[in-house]
């Protein structure tokens, strides 16, 4: 399935110079980077600062104010949503947007749409091939179910589904489309401790079982730090900061930026960041 | 599947299959009357078996129609306040090219039918791009438009008079010239109809749809082209108005603008929103509800002058109850669990898109 | 009459025919920048107010009473068909309301049909008949009268926004309804008031122009369709663009029908004039869909 395995050090994800404004609102100012392959970076910065608008424009959300995107050495700046999922960019939404009134079986049919070939008038005429078609589907996509353990709940309406089920079957989703990099936005909030845990084991799992590239903005710091090789801080639509998780906790930069009060109030950063947990 | 949950789906199964049976066979039944029924036999009001089956004709017509109305409007979350122009575009086609140019009836009616795709993928094209409500602007133009080239181009349509000894509907020397045959002939391609909407809403295109109708963001990360999916669906729509439109050429054998104008577009839409948008028997129950209970103030509006100028504002009270009590439409009430539909009637998160 | 005479005359018939669409296009905007919702009972406003104004001066009302009780009595239709229509749907979508509102069409136009009955019905001019000259051009002195209340109206409302209280919240509730309501609007007056101010300015634009035109109970869709596409291809989010809109669509049509047949060498005659007024519509929405005088929508997170 997924035979596209990366070597590291290749950068499989660029961005460069990528400007967004809203009205008059700058909600990325000039924001540079690259994800290497196999590799999962960590995002972090205040609320607002444009974490989540940078993955609105990599996946084709936004076409940036300026700047450029470019996925495997190809530029895909302004390209619509649904090509770039097609060049294998998936991600999660940090609002879960599931079809609710779906099935969950049929959230994840949904992601394989990609994967799939059957016309519409094929399908409207029942054409020989789609059925076949559609039962191997039925079958993948159970496969990606029983990845995040949710292949009992197959039949269940999604909306349904409690919050920490609802953030799994969106990544199981998002997996449906074999993407060779994957967005993950705030994945573990609304999560408690446990599942927060058990997610944090299923990052790595997808990491080294499905080689996919990851890319993860999240709050909770311990799950971030945990998992991330290399950590990017945004902070009103600039990039003030990247590197390894330690070196990140220790940068002066970030810690009056972003990590400022709390810290200002709590004592040092290592010792804060314990008790953020 | 869990072994627990087969066991409770078989018991569960045994009962929704036998309940199943019984509405199909309680359907073939109502389908079947007209044509069962003796020629002297009279209902109720003096209806007798012709009456029955015009009503039946017109019923079928209409929800051929209303069907892909639905679709467009359930799945699509877009509004047509055009398709009585697509439906008079079909009729024209089939009333122009049979009597001036001699075309066998199946030819013309492929004709109207290429000619009213172009026309929504012209139209469409452009307009499903863009969000918010433009479909429903251009539809209405292109409404407006047809209409008056219908009551203009009088070389071609006769306007307003029309065209008149329209040929009856016909393969080869087989010939549906009687009202019995013509009534099957509804009710099959009715039947056609509804059979391809079951498939498309239960393949991947369907899918994509409803998944759309919930989310489009979400949809198009999943890699659905969005505005190519509703495209396919408007000019689905406007084809079987278009089919309709035939039907009622060569049922009628006389075309004239009248049943084409706005009017008529928003019955359409009455019929959908009353049957119930985002399924496919709603529009059906729609449109039979909608043609028995015109015909009913009409027939009470002969002894009772007044009542038949009721029928308006009775359409208007109707529609409005329909969508503050029962948003879903009328399958609501034949929805298995009651609770089940309950919740945001035909664009659900419509505003959370954002 | 020289061909300037006949262009004068045109744009005399086309500007207070377009006037008319562009007090629904206004109405319509109003509306819609309240609520989101595009207000297919609006045409309906128009009817009853040329079929109000009729009844009243037919129970020997002067015109000026008839008139006013006419708006009166339509604006109270109007805040009826909020409370019935939209309030009653406080969490439907967007879709719903609009066929909500379609319904109440049905009903005032069923209601008008059961009241005053199938056939059109005049009003007398408010100033005679003889006609005014300008150059060689005889000018209807109603036209001038639809005109000039029109104007009237759209000054008196522009003054209202901007410079009452309650027009500059409708304007804060159109700009930001979460923010508005933070600061203490009360939203559901906002929206019941711009259905209200929507119905009176259609009401007049029916009273002046019945005169012209005469009123029939099935006429108000026409209004509905006309200044909806007037108020589109203005642009919405614009009450200015509305009137612009319409008195554009309004010359269109009356040019088209004055000169096609002649420009055309009869291949189109003047019937089409509205279909080419449409078609020219649609084609600038098609290129500009923001409208004329529109902004392009700003991208939201």
């Amino acid at each position: 399935m997924h035979d596209c395995a990366v070597t590291e050090n290749e950068i499989v994800l660029g961005f460069a110079e990528v400007s967004k404004f809203f009205g008059g609102l700058v909600a990325l100012d000039g924001v540079s980077g690259e994800v290497f392959g196999g590799e999962i970076l960590g995002i972090i910065g205040p609320n607002g600062a444009g974490k989540t608008t940078l993955f609105n424009i990599i996946s084709g959300v936004f076409s940036p104010s300026k700047g450029e995107i470019g996925l495997g050495g190809r530029p895909i700046t302004g390209l619509p949503c649904h090509k770039i999922a097609h060049l294998g960019v998936a991600r999660t939404f940090q609002n879960i947007r599931l079809f609710r009134e779906m099935s969950v079986l049929e959230n994840v049919l949904v992601g394989r749409h990609s994967q799939a070939s059957a016309s519409l008038i094929g399908s409207v005429l029942r054409l020989p091939g789609i059925r076949a078609e559609e039962s191997q589907l039925r079958q993948e996509a159970l496969a990606y179910l029983d990845m995040v353990g949710l292949s009992e709940r197959a039949e269940a309406k999604a909306g349904s589904l409690t919050t920490g089920q609802q953030r799994l079957l969106e990544i199981a989703r998002a997996l449906a489309g074999e993407p060779q990099i994957i967005l993950l936005d705030e994945p573990a909030a609304g999560l408690n401790t446990r599942e927060t845990e058990a997610l944090g084991e299923f990052i790595l799992r997808m990491q080294q079982e499905l080689e996919l590239t990851i890319v993860l903005i999240e709050h909770d710091m311990r799950l971030l730090m945990e998992v991330a090789e290399r950590v990017m801080v945004i902070d009103r639509g600039h990039k003030i900061a990247e590197g390894t998780p330690a070196q990140i906790q220790a940068d002066p930069q970030v810690i009056s930026a972003y990590l400022g009060e709390e810290f200002a109030a709590n004592g040092p950063p290592v010792q804060s960041t314990e008790e953020r947990l | 599947m869990s072994a627990a949950r087969q066991i409770a789906d078989k018991g569960g199964a045994r009962w929704s299959s036998l309940l199943r049976a019984t509405a199909w066979l309680l359907l073939a039944a109502v389908v079947a009357t007209p044509l069962l029924l003796g020629e002297g036999y009279r209902l109720p009001g003096g209806v007798g078996k012709n009456y029955l089956l015009t009503i039946g004709i017109f019923t079928g017509i209409h929800a051929i129609i209303a069907v892909g109305l639905g679709l467009l409007m359930g799945y699509a979350g877009q509004v047509s306040l055009g398709h009585a122009a697509f439906y008079g575009l079909g009729a024209y086609s089939s009333a122009i090219l049979t009597t001036k140019l001699g075309l066998p009836p199946l030819l013309a009616m492929l004709a109207g039918i290429m000619l009213t795709a172009l026309i929504a993928l012209i139209l469409g094209a452009p307009t499903l791009r863009l969000h918010g409500h433009y479909l429903a602007m251009f539809t209405l133009g292109l409404g407006m438009i047809v209409q008056i080239v219908f009551n203009q181009a009088r070389g071609l349509t006769g306007g307003f008079g029309g065209v008149r000894n329209i040929p009856h509907l016909g393969i080869g020397s087989w010939q549906f010239d009687t009202k019995p045959e013509f009534y099957a002939v509804v009710m099959l391609t009715l039947g056609v109809t509804l059979l391809m909407a079951h498939n498309l809403v239960n393949s991947r295109s369907g899918r994509a749809l409803r998944a759309l109708h919930e989310s489009e963001l979400a949809a198009a990360i999943c890699g659905v082209d969005v505005a190519r999916s509703k495209l396919q669906v408007f000019v689905i729509s406007a084809v079987l108005a278009s089919v309709a439109g035939s039907l009622y050429a060569h049922f009628m054998r006389f075309v004239s603008p009248g049943p084409f104008g706005f009017v008529f577009s928003v019955d359409l839409l009455i019929m959908v929103v009353v049957g119930g948008a985002g399924s496919i028997w709603g529009p059906v129950a729609g449109a039979a509800l909608f043609n028995i209970l015109s015909e009913t103030l009409g027939k009470i509006g002969e002894q009772v002058p007044w009542v038949a100028d009721l029928d308006i504002v009775l359409f208007g009270v109707v529609l409005v109850a329909v969508v503050v009590f029962l948003p879903r439409g009328l399958v609501t009430l034949a929805a298995r669990r009651p609770g089940r539909a309950r919740g945001p009637a035909i664009q659900p998160e419509a505003q959370a898109e954002a | 009459m020289s061909l300037t005479d006949q262009i004068v005359q045109y744009l005399v018939t086309g500007v207070s025919i377009g006037a008319v669409y562009g007090l629904v296009g206004l109405g319509l905007a109003i509306i819609f920048n309240a609520t989101g919702v595009i207000n297919f009972a609006q045409g309906e406003f128009v009817m009853l107010g040329g079929m109000c104004a009729v009844a009243f001066t037919g129970l020997g009302m002067p015109l000026i009473v008839a008139a006013l009780l006419s708006i009166a009595v339509v604006t109270a239709v109007g805040l009826l068909v909020e409370r019935l229509a939209i309030r009653a749907l406080p969490r439907a979508s967007i879709i719903t309301l609009i066929i909500a509102t379609i319904g109440a069409s049905f009903v005032l136009k069923g209601g008008a049909k059961l009241l005053w009955g199938p056939e059109a019905v005049i009003l007398p001019s408010f100033s005679g008949h003889a006609p005014l000259h300008i150059g060689a051009a005889g000018i209807d002195p109603q036209r001038v009268w639809v005109m000039g209340v029109a104007l009237v109206s759209v000054i008196g409302v522009q003054l209202f926004f901007k410079y009452t209280l309650t027009g500059k919240a409708m304007q804060a509730c159109a700009i930001n309804r979460s923010a508005a309501q933070l600061v203490g609007i009360n939203i559901n007056r906002m929206v019941s008031l711009s259905f209200g101010l929507s119905a009176a300015l259609a009401a007049i634009g029916g009273i002046v122009l019945t005169p012209v035109t005469m009123m029939r109970y099935s006429q108000g869709a026409t209004f509905t369709l006309t200044g909806f596409l007037a108020a589109v291809v203005g642009g919405l989010g614009n009450g200015i663009g509305a009137v612009v809109g319409g008195i554009m669509l309004g010359v269109l049509e009356a040019l088209a029908g004055g000169f096609v047949d002649v420009a055309t060498r009869g291949l189109i005659h003047s019937g089409y004039s509205k279909a080419i007024a449409l078609a020219v519509a649609l084609l600038i929405l098609w290129l500009r869909p923001q409208g004329l005088l529109g902004r392009r929508e700003r991208e939201s997170a």
